[in-house]
This record gives structure tokens, sequence and C-alpha cells, in this order.
């Protein structure tokens, strides 16, 4: 019984204070967020947080304070130990804490987070968005605006950049295929288009077109903040650390001043 | 018909002994494929230019040296001439040697699997460190090119998975233990696992030699259309596979039989040994899944060398990716499944109390045998349709359902004894501990949502890690130690084995704890090459994970002394009641003098001191 | 060989030992079969995922026919064989086998041809899966001569005795199970 109690004291402090840690620090989990789904998916995280705390100080607290507590005074006599080979109390509730826990965590965040993202992606959420077609090839990044007649977006390098004004939803369509060699279908491997700041990424398949949703929330580019960038996060060959493309994200006015300098250069 | 009692007769023996097996291996090996190979690449399927590799040659070339390497270690005066009616004398090794030869000994069997199983795991180790110097620098240095680093990478998991995680456990102590376990002198099926044990090294030898063949860049998972167009060495990766999982596949088959038929009188179902049952376990995943993994392999073999469009970008590459993680997932419940047997194996006897709630963790191991096949897609979330999503998050969370029974059963059983610290006890609870945070951090990447950051960033690498390191090897280093007297007769150095313990813990904790932080802070895997802001974490790790390198040197070194010379022990030091430790350490030629009988469960410490008794001599045991 | 010794002599061996020897072996082989049969579920599937249900008109309908008669015809004196070797009628098995190691190599010959003189692109999604699918079946159709080749050999030199018995059946049943896989998948490449 007083093994019991001590546990409990302890459980519940490590508890809180693993709580206040979870409150303290985990709206960081995800260091940089630039977009409304990356946000979607911290709070996802931080509740999952909540309730893991708990369980992960249970256990942890079981495997060291058990053997502390139960260590063997003298090591040499083979002592019978005491307390039962079942227990029926602590099996129900573990088995129906457990069940309960993981239906809860597919029920909310899972599912409900999912069907978020899916109401996202569907065509009638994408009637105004900007639309950028994404095409990837090993290795290299091409961004083009249909909707404003940019073919190919560069930046002064002549280096691939993607434009993005804030706070208006983007649909990312992406495909695998290499413009340069059109006749060769099937020479390109699957890429993944990852943006680390918007909390999301998308395979881009060969043969096949997958779309992307994102929301971007804050001024921003690849040079105050590495995170936004474009990066392969799908291995894709030699070259694959080097696939990544710079993003700029922008003000509408200062987008719509980009837009025109693109087409005056005629890209 | 007896070939022990033929060996009494030395001197024509001696004569017929030309060579040792290895190196007739070796040599017959060598021969079959420059025959096949020359034969293939000039005359039957001769191509521009004449090379003297083709895509074709190298593959029968190989098919054939792996067959004079089996025939020449003992294969073809032990299987296959007899198998045509030819008998023939084959003299027996002795001492040392005949761990360099083919013996149908289960015990020599498994030291075979558990030592190429330790080879495999110091090789692909190096190359794990050959690629933390390069990350060290966030720009070229240590690699002259990517695609080098990037087949160390493939070629340290390949080692990894198929050679170290699903042989070690099985293969190696399944092999030693299980017979001994259930009351038996030999496996079901002792000339096939004599054979299954030498497709390892074959296997091995293969994926490290793939780079002669070009730079595959696709990891260990083999993505199409990648693999089609990478160079041939990745016909070496899916050869190398082929021959691992074969012997894998030999190895549950012939334990699955073991089990089923070699029990000791009255060892029922409901007194068969928690190793056992996880064994058993393992042996239905791999019996289903091995195979499905080949013909997937085949497939994308023949996608090159005939070649077909099955998996090419005009093919279905996504057919692929199912196909492989169909495997895949098992995969990872084949290699920790024995682990979470060995924790219920090991912590009643160090806890002196009966196992608690003995029902549940086999209930545990089946159930995650069952759910281990419905959750493969949840390593496809970034190129799956949305509507096939929540299924797969759905089984995946469940899935830590039966695995959780394991925990609950060992801190069931932990609760009131009176536990002794040993080393192996320590490893047990870091293996505890570590799986842990394999498992947490998986119920975030079971998420779709949160999954789309995380997939393919260090955080999934650190995930895997802390399940396979933090749950196989820190329990294959407990079985190590737990059963070293069993092995050997002696026994570790505690100080030295505490030691060991903390320096991996500290190596390994410090390492992969860190690239969770790495991967959440954009850092995406198989790059040798990454932003600058990433480089100081990168360094760190680097740090701990050479750390972990030697940490795991200092055990293997220990291990190797402790049984050459370690402190003599009596029998039975842990006062275990399973059979294995009622023979004598180590056990003699015949484990089991007569065939002992079961009265009694395994698990039960619950009796008084004078009435355990350990029977001396092996023979009946009375419980 | 060394097996054996380890197991102890037939001649001490008891009854209920050997019943349980006998029981051991079946149940491993039926086992094997089971795994064995994963990989022609997988090539069933793989078919319905690349192609559908076409099935093209310039597949050569005739030699499909005729093997897939051949080798079930193979199949039945497979099977007698086994009642052979049950009744340890030694030179019956050889005969039986004899003719099974005949219509199978001109079975599995045949499938070879077809292989060969494909009439499909294999770049076509039901040409690849129909070359490998009937490769497949080749390859475990060398294995299953090979074996019958082996039990044939091993007849002749060393004959039936009551602890060897099973070997030969097996090694029938292995045939069996070649053939019956065969049977399922001329079904699916040819006529569903």
């Amino acid at each position: 019984m007083a093994d019991l109690l001590i546990f409990g004291v302890l459980w519940v402090v490590f508890s809180v204070l693993g709580e206040l840690g979870v409150s303290a620090w985990g709206h960081n989990f995800y260091y940089y967020t630039a977009s409304t789904q990356a946000l979607d998916g911290l709070s996802a995280s931080v509740f999952l947080f909540r309730f893991l705390t708990p369980i992960f100080v249970f256990v942890v607290l079981m495997l060291i304070f058990i053997p502390l507590r139960a260590r063997r005074r003298s090591r040499d006599s083979v002592v019978r130990g005491k307390g039962a080979r079942f227990n029926a109390t602590y099996v129900t509730i573990w088995v129906t804490l457990s069940l309960a826990v993981n239906l809860l965590f597919f029920v909310h965040p899972t599912t409900s987070a999912a069907e978020q993202m899916f109401k996202e992606m569907s065509p009638q959420a994408e009637q105004h968005d900007l639309v950028v077609d994404v095409v990837a090839r090993q290795w290299q990044w091409f961004f083009s605006y249909p909707q404003y007649g940019i073919q190919n977006a560069l930046n002064a390098n002549g280096n691939n950049v993607l434009y993005l004004p804030v706070n208006r939803p983007v649909e990312f369509v992406l495909r695998s295929y290499d413009p340069n060699h059109p006749y060769a279908v099937g020479l390109d491997v699957i890429h993944s288009f990852w943006i680390p700041a918007f909390g999301e990424k998308m395979d881009v398949i060969p043969g096949e077109t997958r779309y992307m949703v994102a929301t971007p929330t804050k001024i921003a580019s690849t040079e105050t903040n590495p995170e936004v960038r474009v990066q392969c996060a799908e291995v894709c060959g030699p070259g694959h650390p080097y696939m990544y493309a710079t993003v700029h994200i922008v003000s509408d006015a200062a987008f719509k001043q980009w837009v025109k300098q693109q087409l005056k250069a005629g890209n | 018909m007896s070939v022990a009692r033929i060996g009494d007769a030395p001197l024509p023996l001696r004569k017929k002994q030309i060579m040792p097996p290895v190196i007739r291996g070796l040599l017959w090996a060598g021969i079959g494929f420059l025959v096949v190979n020359c034969l293939v690449a000039y005359l039957l399927d001769p191509q521009y230019g004449d090379p003297f590799i083709t895509q074709p040659s190298v593959v029968f070339g190989w098919i054939a040296a792996t067959a004079g390497w089996l025939l020449g270690i003992g294969g073809l005066e032990n299987v296959l001439l007899p198998s045509f009616g030819i008998t023939v004398t084959y003299p027996e090794a002795t001492g040392w040697r005949r761990y360099f030869a083919y013996s149908t000994n289960h015990k020599v069997i498994g030291i075979q699997y558990l030592v190429s199983s330790t080879g495999g795991f110091f090789i692909a180790g190096l190359a794990a460190m050959l690629m933390r110097i390069q990350l060290m620098g966030d720009h070229m240095w240590f690699f002259p090119y990517a695609g080098q680093y990037i087949e160390t990478v493939g070629i340290h998991g390949t080692i990894m998975m198929f050679s170290v995680g699903t042989v070690a456990l099985v293969g190696g102590l399944g092999n030693y233990l299980i017979p001994m376990m259930i009351g038996s002198n030999s496996s079901a099926f002792p000339r096939m696992s004599a054979l299954s044990v030498w497709l390892v090294p074959a296997g091995i030898m293969t994926v490290i030699l793939s780079p002669l063949l070009g730079e595959w860049t696709t990891g260990w998972r083999g993505y199409e259309p990648l693999a089609q167009n990478d160079p041939n060495g990745i016909l070496f990766y899916y050869l190398g596979v082929l021959a691992l999982t074969l012997s894998s596949l030999m190895v549950s088959l012939n334990l699955t039989t073991t089990i089923l038929f070699k029990r000791a009188k009255g060892l029922t179902w409901n007194r068969l040994p928690m190793y056992a049952w996880g064994i058993l376990a393992v042996s239905l995943l791999n019996i289903i899944w091995l195979p499905e993994i080949e013909i997937t392999f085949i497939l994308a073999v023949l996608d090159r060398v005939v070649p077909l469009p099955f998996f090419t970008a005009v093919g279905s590459p996504i057919t692929y990716l199912e196909l492989f993680w169909l495997f895949g997932h098992p995969e990872v419940y084949i290699i920790v499944v024995p682990a979470f047997a060995i924790w219920m194996e090991i912590m009643p006897v160090m806890a002196r109390k009966p196992l608690f709630a003995r029902e549940w963790g086999i209930i545990g191991l089946i159930f995650v045998m069952m759910l281990s096949g419905f959750v493969w897609a949840h390593h496809m979330f970034t190129n799956m349709r949305l509507t096939e999503m929540l299924p797969f998050s759905f089984f995946t969370e469940m899935i830590s359902i039966p695995t959780g029974f394991a925990y609950m059963v060992v801190i069931g059983t932990l609760w009131r004894s009176r536990f002794r610290m040993t080393v192996p006890s320590l490893f047990v609870l870091m293996s505890m501990f570590n799986f842990l945070i394999g498992g947490m951090t998986g119920v975030f990447l079971a998420d779709p949502v949160i999954n789309l950051q995380l997939h393919d960033t260090f955080f999934v690498v650190a995930h895997f890690h802390f399940t396979i390191i933090g749950g196989m090897v820190f329990t294959w280093l407990a079985a190590m130690y737990y059963w070293l007297p069993k092995f050997s007769g002696r026994m570790y150095n505690s100080k030295m084995g505490v030691l060991g313990a903390i320096w991996v813990f500290i190596g390994f904790d410090g390492a992969f704890s860190l690239m969770f932080i790495q991967g959440l802070r954009g850092m995406n895997r198989w790059v040798p090459v990454y932003p600058p802001y990433l480089q100081g974490i990168n360094i760190v790790i680097s740090i701990f994970a050479f750390i972990l390198g030697l940490g795991f040197l200092f055990n293997l070194i220990h291990i190797a002394w402790a049984m050459k010379s370690g402190k003599k022990v009596q029998e039975n030091p842990w006062q275990s009641k399973t059979l294995e430790w009622q023979t004598t350490s180590p056990p003699a030629e015949e484990s089991f003098a007569a065939a002992p009988v079961v009265t009694g469960s395994f698990y039960d410490y619950e009796d008084d001191d004078e009435s355990f008794s350990i029977p001396t001599t092996p023979g009946p045991v009375s419980m | 060989m060394a097996a054996r010794t380890a197991m102890g002599s037939a001649q001490t061996r008891s009854d209920v030992e050997s019943r349980i020897e006998q029981r051991k072996m079946r149940s491993a082989f039926a086992i094997f079969l089971f795994s064995m049969s994963v990989p022609y579920f997988m090539m069933i599937n793989v078919r319905y995922i690349m192609s559908g249900g076409f099935i093209p008109p310039a597949l050569d309908q005739t030699t499909g026919a005729i093997q897939t008669v051949l080798l079930v015809i193979s199949l039945l004196t497979a099977v007698a064989a086994v009642r052979r070797v049950q009744q340890g009628d030694g030179r019956g098995y050889k005969r039986m086998t004899d003719v099974t190691l005949f219509l199978g190599g001109v079975g599995t010959l045949m499938q070879g041809y077809e292989l060969w003189y494909h009439p499909l692109n294999p770049m076509s999604h039901y040409g690849e899966t129909f070359l490998a699918t009937v490769g497949l079946s080749v390859v475990m159709g060398l294995v299953g001569l090979l074996v019958l080749a082996a039990g044939r050999e091993r007849v002749k030199r060393i004959g039936v005795t009551p602890e060897r018995q099973l070997g030969y059946e097996l090694s029938s049943w292995y045939w069996v199970f070649t053939v019956i896989t065969w049977v399922a998948l001329y079904v699916e490449l040819y006529l569903l």
C-alpha cells in the first residue's frame, strides 16, 4: 500500500511538471510555422503531448521506481517476491485506458485534423486559390503560374524561385517529369515537395498529378528563415541533397510587382 | 550410416579432407561465378562492346556463386548427393573448426548465426560512423560524391535490417535456445538450418560488394522508379536481400516445426516458454511476408534485366511502394516481437516472481503479429489518396495496445518483487525505456496531418532507431549477458557490464534524441549536404554516435573476453527454471542425456528457497 | 545424415515417436506449401493491379491448353506414384515418376517455349505480368522436376523403407502442388 501511495504521489508530481513543460515549450514543437496547415499540425501535436505526458511519466517512473524499491538487499539468498500473478483491476484499467486513449486519439486529433485537411483540399474550397504548377525533375524544381502567364519563375541569378502572396490559399499542382526531355517519359523518379515551415509535404510521382494546399501566414523568405525553403524530401538520386529552391512569402502588392517584373523578363 | 562412428577411423578420412569447407566454398563460388558469368556475357546474351559484366550475367553468375558456396561448404556431400541416394562419408569437423563448417548441431548453428549477425552489425555500424563523419560538415568533405554517401546509408540500412534485426534474435538465439527451452536435443530440420546459416555471410558479402557494380542511391527500401535509373549496384542489393531473407525463411520453417513437434513430454501450450511464443509469432510473420518481398525483389530484378516496365515511371511505381511496405511493416515486428518475449523471459527470473498475466503477454504477441499486416501504408501518407489514410492511421494507433501488453506484463511482474539489478535486467529496463520513446513518437507519426510534416525527416530516423536499437539491440545485449553463462559456463564482470550498459545508453539516447529535434528543425533524410544552420546539432549528434559505436565495441570485447576467460560460475547462476538452464553450461553435445519431463510452470518463483532445486545433471526435471 | 544419428536409429524408435515424426514432416510440408503459395497470390494480385481483367487475343491458347492438359495428367501419375510408394512398391514408384518426369518436363518445356516466343509485347502491362507469372511457374516447375528426379534416383539406389517412404511421397506431392498452382495461373492468365 505504501508503495502505491508513494508511486501515486510521484506520478502526479512528475505529470504536473511535465504538463507545465508542455505548456511552456509545446508550441515550439514545429520550430517555425508559416502556414495555417503547420498551425493545425502543431495544435494536434500539443494535444497529443498533453495526453502522452502522464502515460510516459507512468511507465518511466515504474521502470525506475520499482527496481529501486524492490532491489534485493542481500545478494546471495534467493528470496521469493511477493505479489500476485494476476490482478484483474490492474489489467482491466490498463486495457480499458489504452483502448480509450487510442480511440480518443483516433477521433481527435487524427480524424478531426484530417477532416480539416480534406476540406481544405476539396474542389469547393479551392475556387479562389492561387495555382502554382510545380514540376520536379532530377534534380530541380520548376514553378509556373498559369493564372498570370508566368512560364518559369526565375530570380535575378536565373535560379528557380517560388513567390507566394501572404494570407492567400495556394494550390500546388505537383508533377514529376523532365520539361527539357519531354520525349523520355520513363525518365523521372519520385520526389517529395516539402516546405518545412508549411508543416506538410506531398510526394511527386511520375505519371500522376498530386495536389497540396497551403495558406501562408507570415511574410518571410529563405533568407530570413532557412525553414522557408522548398526541399526535396524523398531520396531521388545523388543530386537529392541539392534539390532545393528559395521561397519568398511577400505582401499582395509586392507579389503583383513581382509578377509584372517576371512577365517583363519574359519568364 | 552414422558419420560420427565412421569418423573414428582416422586415416582414410584425413586423406579425403583436402580443403577447409569455407575455402572450398569460396573457391567453388568463384568458379561458379566466372563460368556462368562468362557463359551469359559472351555466349548466351552478348551485348554491344562485349562487356565482361552485364546485368543478366551478373544475376546468373551470382546464383551460380551462391549455389557453389552452399555446395562447397558441405551441401554437396550432406544434402545434394544423399537426396539422390548417394551416400558419401563426410568427416565432421571438431573443435573450433566445426564453427567454420557444415554442422547439424543446433548450438553450433546458433553461434554461427550470432557471429555472422555480429559481423554484419559492426560492418553496418562502421558505415554509420562514416555517415556521421560526413554529416559533421554541411558540404561534401569526407565523401567525394553525394551518391557515395547515400549508398553508404543504403548498405547500413540493408545489412542492419536483414542480417541483424531479423537474424540475431531468431536465427541466432532462436536456433541455440529454442530446442533446449522445449527440452529437445535437436531442431526439426537440422540439415536445412546447417545450410541456411551460410546464406547469411553470402548475403552480407553481396550487399557489401554492391559498390563494385556502381553506387545505388535508394536507401534500404529500393524505391522505384529510382532503382530502375540507378547504376547496377542495386542488383546486388536485391540479390543480397534475397539470400538473407531465404535464410530467415528457412529458420522460421525449422523453428515453427521444432516448437510444434519437438516439445518435451508435459510441455503443454499452457507451459510453453514466452520466448517460444515470440519465435512462433515471428515465424508466422516470416512465413507469410518473406516470400512476398522476395517476389517483389525478383520483379524489380526482372524490371532491370529483361527489362519489364512493372515499377518504372510508365508502370506503377506506387505498386512497388505498396508491395515493399506490405512486407516492410511486419518486418519491424519481426524485429521487436522476439525482444518483447525476451523481456518476459528475463524479468521473472530477475524479479523472483511468477510472470504476471502471462496470457495477456501471449495475446499481446499474437495481436501484434496479426495487426502488423494492416498498417503498412502509414509509411506512405505522403503519396496515397486522402481517402485511404484514415484506416491505416486507425490500425497504426490500435497496434500500440497489444504492444503495451508487454509493458503491462513486465511492470506487473516487477511490482513488489525481489528484483535483482543485474546487467541483463539493466539492459532490459533500458530497452523498455527506449522502446517506449520509440512508441510514443510513433503516435505522432501515426497522425496523418503531423506525419505530413515529420515524414522523411530525421524525426523518423530517430523514431525507428529508438524502436529497433532501443527495442531489439538493447534486448540482444541483455540476452547475450543473460545467457553468457549458458554459452560458456563463465560470468561477465559486472562492473564492466554496468559500464558497458551506461556507455551505450548515453551514446544512444544522446545521439538519437537530438535527431528528433534536428528533424523538427527541417533536416531531411539521405542528405550529406544541408543548410548551414543545422551544422551545430549535427556535430553534437556525431560525437554521441562515435561514443555509441565505441560502446558497442566495448561490449563486444567484454562479452568475448568473458566467454573465454571470465570467472567460472555454477551451471544455473540465475536460478532460472526454464529448461535450457537444466543442462550443463556450456551444454554437452546432446543437451539432455535423458528426455526431460515437464511437470509445472517455468515461471513460478513462489516456492521457498529450500524446495527450489536445480538438477545438477541433465535428466528428468521435476518441478 | 547426422540428423538421423541425433534422433536415434530407426529400430529403437517406438511406434509413437515415428508417428510424431510423420506428423511433423507432413505439417512442416503444409507450412512450407502455405509459404510457397504466397508468391502465386501475389502474382495474381499484381496482374489485376497492372492490367485488370484484360486478355489479349494474340495469346497462344492452344499451347497453353496442351501444356495444362499434359501437366494435369502428370499430376495424376504423381498421385499414382504416391499410391505405389505407400504399398512399398519402389519399382512402381519409379515407373510412375518416369511418366511424371516426362509429361512434366514436356509441359514445362512448352511453358519455356511460350516465354521464348512470347507473342505479346513485354512493355505492355499484360505482357509483363504474363512473362513474370509464367516465369515463376517455370522456375517452380524446374525445382519440382529436380525434386522428382532426386526421388527417382534415390528409389533406384536405396529403395523404399518405412522411414524413407514419406520422403518419396512428399516429393510427389510437391509436384502436385506445382501443377495445381499452374492450373490456377492458367485459369487466371488465359481464361478469366
